[in-house]
């Protein structure tokens, strides 16, 4: 009853569509109290939490995540890597306690509660014994008391030097989930992963002194100033989470946005400072240019506000972390033709979308959000006054965002894409794995298929399952209509550990000759000029997944002709280019549709040697030496 | 007096040539490693022309590191080599044109330790100019754009460029002194050297500015690349014409700074 009373009573304002978007079958109404002096938030959070799977849920289980900056023995500490050990140190460690807990059930009885902790090691995780189960379709009431004590800035929560990223702060309770089998989807925090949870409503009052400013999730429902401090009330719809922030240097910039789709513009807030206004300007023509790309692209953002964080550089680990309707993004000091602001904020925008909406399992599958994420900072970047498909372009120099994720992706590793995040070999293997390679994949398939066609799967995969949990199944299902060698791809690339290389490994080209030797009634000939020539091409496959390649090779008269390889299980081919004129060269990909390929430098070959750039980039080298040793030589 | 440097650099070419010398030889040797070490990864490459056409695509580049590491110590080894060869080789020959402009008494192997006492004395000195560029360019790493963070980056620059060109003249002056006086130790030179070098402001002046002007041509040699650093046809012509003018007028201030150092030293 009272998760309905909820829902009615911020209905109208917080979205742009004029209905419940999710299930909402997880509502939080906390009232918190933020103590600046113990970087403490302490306060009451209340349920509402409706099983909607067809078993029976006999407990409930909380993520506590601050409690992964509790101590040494939590989960994300023993996977940090020994060179990224968390910065934290002696009071700056950061802790939830949960010291009371109440269930009500809906005929009204009520009973005390204890979450039970693990003594020792991760404490991320607790579980909640109920007296007796949760049946399907029933709703419970769990109120928690609460003490939140915020660490120093680390991995993406905490505060440092006035700067709060109130993130994860609250008992928030797993996913409960029978398909197939019932159990709950809950996670310790890893090192290397991310959130998931259930959609709700939010009602958030949070206390906090009257020199701060707060951004957070969802909009501003009323504020007052009482003594010295203010209450700021907060209320989100369909969001699975709620983040906030603070400081008394943000300087707030608010402006309306319209998508162009019809629908009231959207509220979006910046949360600056001195130090950051210069990037400002930017991070709000990337949201302008995001939000219409993926209105138009997937569907409108639904919600009625976006506030974009600006994160000092003494809090940067904060920095670069999307949630519902808010993320911080990240300043760095670059040329002002680098599009590095951009590049983050079109990709934590991009999360509202992938993983705000289809609200994934970051935990176990976080490509399906990450590499997603990917695709569509380069859709944004694009959409971008003028266009950009570069990183920077400039000073003769330029890094396309795809040639990036190239180079970041590197050579081939070990693990499958959908593996969870914390299985990874190390966190290289996990940024690349997560984010670089399917998002080339998806490149690659673009490519193929055209950028309608993938437009339209991907919006058929969105519409199909926003707010809710889709998996990699439904992602490959979305892909059914796709040529047989992409489907076969996508499904090798998710799935099977390898790379897509292909090389030309050999090439060459003579001039015809009349065969010399005995012919016919014994007569002798020797050898001859004719016409023509004889060229041929190796093309090997160094790789172990596969898709048709196209082969250019250019002459010496100057044109070219093109092959296609088909997507066979031969691992070289040889390929004859016989005719008038001598071969050059040969090159793989010339319409730059293999993005997968990462592996450039073997993608052509020249029959003879060009030593022009070499010398040329040789001999800059000795000039610029010359002349340092000319300057430190006096 | 800088008549007189122009006239020393003139009547001995040999040593304007062993500057020149020490300036390009090793840079030729040096590079010679890494030139030879990128003929197999580029020379049958088409994609190697995508690293000096403009825009040069920097993913080929990185690709091309990220897949022959051993490139990278092959380049930072081959500028240590020329670095390590080529600056004692400047200063050596810098030291056998101050002997000619101060008419020295030393023989070739006294020159050769006097010189070179002379710039090592004087060696540590160069790290002031860097901590005080680094110190006024610093804050500039917290600036979000070239435009804000310029003026700072700029002023860094300059403070270092004449802070480097004032030690260098100091270094002149000192060579200078030390040649004539070998009796002196080179604390002494260098003590008389900035006396010498506080009663000829308008010499030193004159000294710093046109070195200072030598490393913006450089500078501008450098903006003028497209792609940045890639020198090709003319501008390679030009950078190489100016890297024989920056010997010759080099071996020039060397030649004035040392003589005056002298100069006063015997006043």
């Amino acid at each position: 009853m009272f998760a309905v009373a909820l829902t009615l009573s911020i209905l109208s304002s917080v979205l742009r569509a004029p209905e419940p978007l999710s299930a909402r079958n997880a509502s939080y109404r906390i009232a918190a109290r933020l103590d600046v002096a113990s970087r403490t938030v302490s306060g009451t959070s209340t349920l509402i939490w409706r099983n909607d799977t067809a078993g029976a849920a006999e407990s409930l289980v909380f993520h506590l995540y601050m409690n992964a900056f509790k101590n040494e023995q939590s989960t994300y500490f023993t996977e940090s890597e020994p060179t990224e050990k968390p910065p934290l140190e002696h009071g700056k460690w950061g802790a939830i306690d949960v010291p009371s807990v109440s269930v009500t059930r809906a005929d009204g009885s009520v009973h005390a509660a204890t979450l039970e902790v693990p003594p020792i090691g991760d404490q991320t995780l607790g579980t909640l014994r109920l007296d007796r189960p949760v049946a399907a379709g029933e709703t419970l009431e769990v109120t928690m008391h609460f003490t939140t004590r915020l660490p120093a800035i680390v991995s993406r929560a905490g505060v440092t030097d006035g700067f709060h990223a109130v993130t994860q702060w609250f008992p928030k309770i797993g996913v409960y989930d029978c398909d197939p089998r019932c159990t709950w989807r809950a996670s310790p925090y890893h090192a290397n992963s991310e959130f998931f949870a259930d959609f709700g409503s939010y009602d958030v009052t949070l206390d906090v002194p009257a020199a701060l400013t707060l951004g957070a999730t969802g909009v501003l429902k009323d504020e007052r100033i009482v003594d010295g401090r203010r209450t700021w009330h907060f209320v989100a719809d369909d969001v699975h989470d709620f983040a906030w922030t603070a400081d008394t240097a943000f300087e707030r910039t608010e402006v309306l946005v319209d998508d162009g789709t019809g629908l009231p513009p959207v509220r979006v807030i910046l949360l600056s400072r001195a130090s950051l206004r210069a990037h400002a300007a930017r991070h709000l023509a990337t949201v302008r240019a995001g939000l219409a790309e993926m209105a138009t692209r997937l569907g409108p953002y639904p919600y009625a506000a976006l506030t974009v964080v600006q994160v000092p550089h003494y809090a940067r680990l904060a920095g670069g972390m999307e949630y519902p309707t808010l993320f911080f993004t990240d300043d760095q000091p670059v040329l002002s033709d680098v599009l590095a602001p951009e590049l983050v904020t079109a990709h934590e925008l991009a999360h509202q979308w992938f993983q705000g909406i289809l609200a994934s399992d970051e935990v176990e599958e976080p490509w399906l959000d990450e590499g997603l994420a990917e695709l569509a900072t380069g859709w944004i970047l694009a959409r971008l006054s003028p266009p950009q498909a570069h990183l920077y372009r400039a000073l003769g120099h330029e890094l396309t965002y795809v040639g990036l994720e190239q180079t970041l992706l590197g050579q081939e590793r070990g693990d499958p894409i959908t593996r969870a995040s914390h299985a990874f070999r190390d966190a290289n293997a996990y940024a690349e794995l997560s984010y670089r390679k399917p998002s080339l994949l998806l490149e690659t398939l673009t490519a193929r298929l055209g950028d309608p066609e993938v437009t339209r799967l991907l919006r058929a995969y969105y519409m199909h399952h926003r707010f809710k949990h889709p998996r990699t199944a439904d992602f490959i299902a979305a892909f059914a209509d796709a040529p047989a060698p992409l489907r076969a791809l996508l499904d090798s690339v998710l799935h099977v550990p390898g790379s897509l290389d292909y090389a030309i490994t050999a090439i060459h080209s003579e001039p015809n000759r009349v065969p010399a030797g005995l012919f016919e009634a014994g007569a002798e000939r020797d050898t001859a000029p004719a016409t023509g020539h004889h060229n041929e091409v190796v093309i090997e496959r160094l790789g172990s997944q596969r898709l048709p390649v196209t082969i250019e090779a250019v002459f010496a008269d100057g044109h070219t002709d093109r092959k296609i390889l088909p997507d066979d299980e031969q691992p070289w081919h040889r390929v004859r280019f016989d005719g008038p004129s001598a071969l050059v060269e040969a090159r793989l990909h010339p319409d730059h549709d293999t993005p997968l390929d990462t592996v450039r430098w073997n993608d052509g070959l020249r029959v003879h040697a060009d030593a022009r750039p070499r010398r040329r980039l040789a001999d800059s080298a000795r000039i610029w030496l010359a002349l340092l040793i000319g300057w430190f030589g006096r | 007096m800088i008549a007189l440097g122009f006239a020393v650099a003139r009547r001995h070419p040999a040593l304007v040539l062993a500057l020149l010398v020490a300036s390009l030889g090793p840079a030729l040797l040096g590079v010679l490693p890494l030139d030879l070490s990128l003929a197999p990864h580029l020379d049958l490459q088409p994609a190697a022309r995508a690293l000096v056409d403009t825009p040069a695509d920097d993913g080929l580049l990185r690709e091309l590191l990220a897949a022959a590491p051993a490139l990278t110590g092959v380049a930072a080894a081959a500028v240590a080599i020329a670095l390590v060869l080529g600056i004692p080789s400047a200063w050596l020959a810098a030291s056998f044109l101050a002997a000619r402009a101060v008419a020295s008494p030393l023989d070739a192997r006294g020159i050769a330790a006097r010189g070179l006492g002379a710039t090592l004395t004087t060696l540590p000195l160069r790290a002031l100019p860097i901590i005080a560029g680094v110190v006024i360019g610093l804050p500039a790493a917290d600036d979000l754009t070239l435009s804000r963070a310029l003026p700072r980056v700029l002023a860094a620059g300059l403070v270092y460029a004449l802070g480097a060109s004032t030690i260098s003249v100091l270094t002149d002056f000192t060579r200078g002194i030390a040649l004539v006086g070998p009796e002196r130790s080179l604390f002494g030179a260098v003590r008389l050297a900035a006396r010498a070098m506080a009663r000829s402001l308008p010499l030193v002046a004159a000294l710093v500015l046109g070195d200072v002007v030598l490393g913006l041509c450089a500078l501008a040699l450098v903006g003028a690349s497209r792609p940045l650093g890639v020198l090709g046809g003319a501008l390679f012509a030009v950078a190489l014409a100016f890297v024989v003018l920056r010997a010759f007028l080099a071996a020039t201030f060397v030649a004035a700074a040392a003589a005056r150092g002298a100069a006063l030293r015997s006043a």
